[in-house]
């Protein structure tokens, strides 16, 4: 029987370190994926504004369970200074094109900058709204990491 | 038939590494035939790839990711809305002084103010206990009132203060804490 490469599928447990998957080993490796599904985020972001007239934002670095890249990235939309509203679609789709469901529950947004600045998200549905505000409260056009579970 | 019990630690332990998972650096296929069919073939070298890849991604996993609401207005502990954690995900929300078991407690210290506190061990899906205290803290505000909200870790538990730009305390505050 012309067996090929690691082992035939489906996987039978056991064998030696090299050519077999224990079991207790197969379960460390289960045990742990899920653990990690549980908290990894679902996609963070980079997302430039541009303080310039009319304001712009756009999203320069996306990194999301969904794929890696801006063609995977949510689409944004400026309110006005320091807000912008990030919207996730309604499900994504994974490797195997199989659609999931998506509800964004919580965020958390960080601000790049020279100087003080203060980023707050609100999550409404699949929209994050991340505002940003000056140490005096103005609204300021700054650039933000942004993650999402 | 005997129950398995899993190698190594959980992945909080962030002691794990590829041997855990099956990984071996003189993996080799079977017979050293590599694979024939794609479709149903696992060559070793995609096995060695997802051990590897695993061990990576546990070590910077997330311990706890929880968003929470004070209650300040009407002074209590906070409401813990969403806590996803590496060993289970609530997504009903429960008071900070009646924790469900297996989830951070939570207590109001002032406005804004609140202290997580955290189990020192936790165990596994199958029953394998990895102690784990945090190391790290990041927690970010909601809402319409820019601020931050800084973090203070001591033994197993962290101290947020959510906090306006102005410096203020700011009431009922919103807030996702993400501890490593």
């Amino acid at each position: 029987m012309p067996w090929g490469a690691f082992a035939p599928l489906p996987i039978r447990l056991g064998g030696n370190p090299e050519e077999g998957w224990a079991p207790e080993q197969h379960a460390r490796f289960s045990a742990d994926l899920v653990a990690i599904k549980r908290t990894a985020p679902l996609a963070r972001l980079y997302c430039n504004q541009d303080s310039g007239s009319p304001f712009a934002a756009s999203i320069t670095y996306y990194f999301g369970q969904n794929g890696a890249g801006t063609l995977y990235a949510p689409t944004v939309t400026v309110g006005g200074a320091g807000d912008v509203s990030v919207t996730f679609p309604s499900y994504w789709t994974d490797d195997y094109e199989r659609q999931h469901p998506l509800k964004i529950r919580q965020a958390i947004a960080r601000p790049h900058a020279a100087a003080g600045r203060f980023p707050t998200c609100t999550i409404t549905g699949n929209v994050v709204r991340v505002r940003t505000v000056t140490d005096a409260g103005v609204a300021s056009a700054t650039p933000f990491s942004l993650r999402v579970w | 038939m005997t129950a398995i019990i899993p190698t190594g630690a959980p992945a909080w332990t962030r002691q794990t590494s590829h041997t855990d998972y099956g990984g071996n650096v003189n993996k080799r296929n079977y017979m050293g035939q590599g694979v024939v069919n794609a479709l149903t073939d696992v060559g070793a070298e995609d096995f060695c790839r997802a051990c590897s890849d695993l061990a990576a991604v546990a070590r910077t996993a997330p311990m706890w990711v929880i968003t929470y609401l004070c209650s300040d207005s009407v002074p209590a502990a906070p409401t813990i809305e969403v806590a996803d954690g590496m060993t289970g995900v609530r997504l009903l929300s429960y008071v900070g002084d009646a924790a469900p078991t297996g989830f951070p407690s939570a207590a109001r210290n002032g406005t804004g103010d609140v202290t997580f506190t955290f189990s020192a061990s936790y165990s596994d899906d199958y029953g394998v206990a990895g102690a784990w205290v945090p190391k790290t803290a990041d927690a970010g505000l909601h809402g319409a009132t820019g601020g931050a909200a800084p973090c203070v870790i001591s033994g197993s538990t962290v101290r947020v203060r959510a906090i306006s730009h102005a410096g203020a305390a700011i009431s009922d505050a919103r807030v996702t804490l993400e501890v490593g």
